[in-house]
């Protein structure tokens, strides 16, 4: 089950008590709020660029200004993707003209946070969530594992990794070490097989043991060989 | 049964006649050489399985680091060299593995030694098939280690991160990812992560899906970076 994304909701409210109505339905239910007191502030370059999913506009705050700036954002198309919803005294012809030129979403009244929140969650079904395939480095991650077994070719991990057959990876062990096979190339044998409890296990051959390396792991065996019994 | 050519080349006939032997009981054609001209012209009338090639040619000390490499230049990366020597040490093996070698195998001879490299090579050889490795058991003072895995990060959304790995790692756990790019969008070179779902691609390699409970600053860095590289496309 994929866990829900927060959506970030813009408001503009100034209010405290309403602020902490909004900020207690909303967060409950995963999503992100900024509250922002003016026009000219929802429009600025800090919270376009994070292309708010939801923004709630108020009509008494909304003058000529700010709608300039809502035309030229909506223009070029930095707010495409965000769902605007204009709160109104009172839906007439005029204010219906004005969301129909910017694509607005029309709330009437001083209404309560339930029914703003019942809106947003219906205009959250709509909203898409972009991904992008950056050219990126690459990340990597240490994960513990055991070494459970040593031959003079190679060695046998568990641990919940599975990897590919002939995958090159680096392994780090106070064992590996002690035996000077650290800097051999360490490649696995074939697929990982599963074990249990997301366990699985693989065999790393050894390529490239130097020779103290090779004796080293030739008198670890002649030590350890009754443990195998 | 297929039938496996090996080259060799080392200037010291006595070892060659060694090697011969050690290989005897085994069905394997195996042409030693002595010159670098004499293996450069079995090379050209036909290529081998697998080159083992003396690193110390005529005793000047680097020949065979040489050879590993024009071998490497003129046919690629597909025929297995191994390296032999009595120069054994990391350094030199480590030389020889950067010139292009795959493995090393130390002198003075161990045929047991040889004969299961030749089998972990040519596995389907069925005289190899049969060979004893002896196997022990590693105690649990000596059984931690840490394996590091190499990930690419090939697409990101608001909900999650796929990478991309030759390792899978299994469901619900918790990874730490490290490197510097995800600096670029997180501000941090950290980041906790829990494995959602995986799966293989056609190149055997496995896609990661990941996914973060991220703070309010973390996932505002996120769309900030996202939107920015999406630009004008939405």
């Amino acid at each position: 089950m994929m866990q829900k994304i927060p959506k970030f909701v813009v408001i503009q409210e100034t209010e405290k008590e309403r602020i902490q109505a909004y900020e207690t339905t909303l967060q409950e239910h995963g999503y992100l709020v900024e509250f922002i007191a003016t026009s000219r502030d929802i429009f600025s370059d800090n919270i376009v660029s994070q292309s708010p999913d939801i923004i709630l506009l108020q009509t008494d705050k909304f003058d000529v200004a700010a709608e300039k700036l809502l035309a030229k954002k909506r223009s070029l198309a930095l707010l495409r993707r965000s769902k605007l919803i204009y709160q109104v005294p009172k839906i007439n012809f005029s204010s219906e003209q004005f969301a129909k030129k910017y694509d607005l979403s029309l709330l009437e009244g001083d209404c309560s946070v339930h029914v703003f929140f019942q809106l947003i969650k219906k205009l959250s079904l709509d909203i898409e969530l972009p991904s992008f395939k950056p050219q990126l480095g690459k990340v990597h991650s240490e994960i513990s594992v055991e070494i459970t077994h040593l031959t003079e070719l190679s060695f046998i991990i568990t641990g919940p990794v599975k990897l590919a057959s002939h995958a090159v990876v680096q392994v780090s062990a106070k064992l590996l070490k002690s035996l000077e096979a650290s800097e051999a190339k360490l490649q696995t044998h074939e697929e990982s097989t599963y074990l249990s409890d997301h366990k699985y296990q693989t065999c790393f051959d050894f390529h490239g043991l130097s020779s103290q390396a090779y004796r080293n792991i030739k008198k670890f065996i002649g030590k350890n060989r009754g443990d195998n019994e | 049964m297929n039938s496996y050519l090996i080259y060799t080349i080392d200037d010291d006939h006595d070892f060659n006649m060694l090697l011969k032997m050690a290989l005897k009981p085994y069905e394997i054609e195996l042409k030693t050489h002595e010159t670098v001209d004499a293996f450069t012209a079995s090379f050209k009338k036909q290529k081998p399985d697998l080159c083992i090639l003396d690193l110390n040619l005529n005793k000047t000390g680097g020949e065979g680091f040489q050879l590993i490499k024009a071998i490497r230049n003129v046919i690629g990366l597909h025929l297995p060299i191994w390296s032999m020597s009595r120069r054994g040490g990391a350094e030199d093996v480590q030389k020889a593995l950067s010139a292009g070698a795959n493995d090393f195998i130390p002198k003075p001879l161990d045929d047991h030694f040889l004969a299961l490299k030749l089998g972990q090579l040519f596995p389907e050889h069925p005289d190899f098939k049969n060979l004893e490795v002896e196997i022990v058991k590693v105690e649990p003072v000596n059984e931690q280690a840490v394996i590091t895995i190499s990930f690419s990060i090939i697409e990101v959304s608001l909900d999650f991160i796929l990478l991309k790995s030759e390792a899978m790692v299994g469901k619900n756990q918790n990874i730490q990812l490290k490197g510097d790019c995800l600096q670029e969008i997180f501000n941090k070179n950290h980041l906790l992560v829990k494995v959602l779902e995986t799966q293989q691609d056609p190149e055997d390699n496995y896609l990661i899906k990941v996914q973060r409970n991220y703070s309010k600053e973390e996932y505002l860095n996120l769309r900030k970076w996202l939107f920015s590289n999406l630009g004008e496309s939405l």
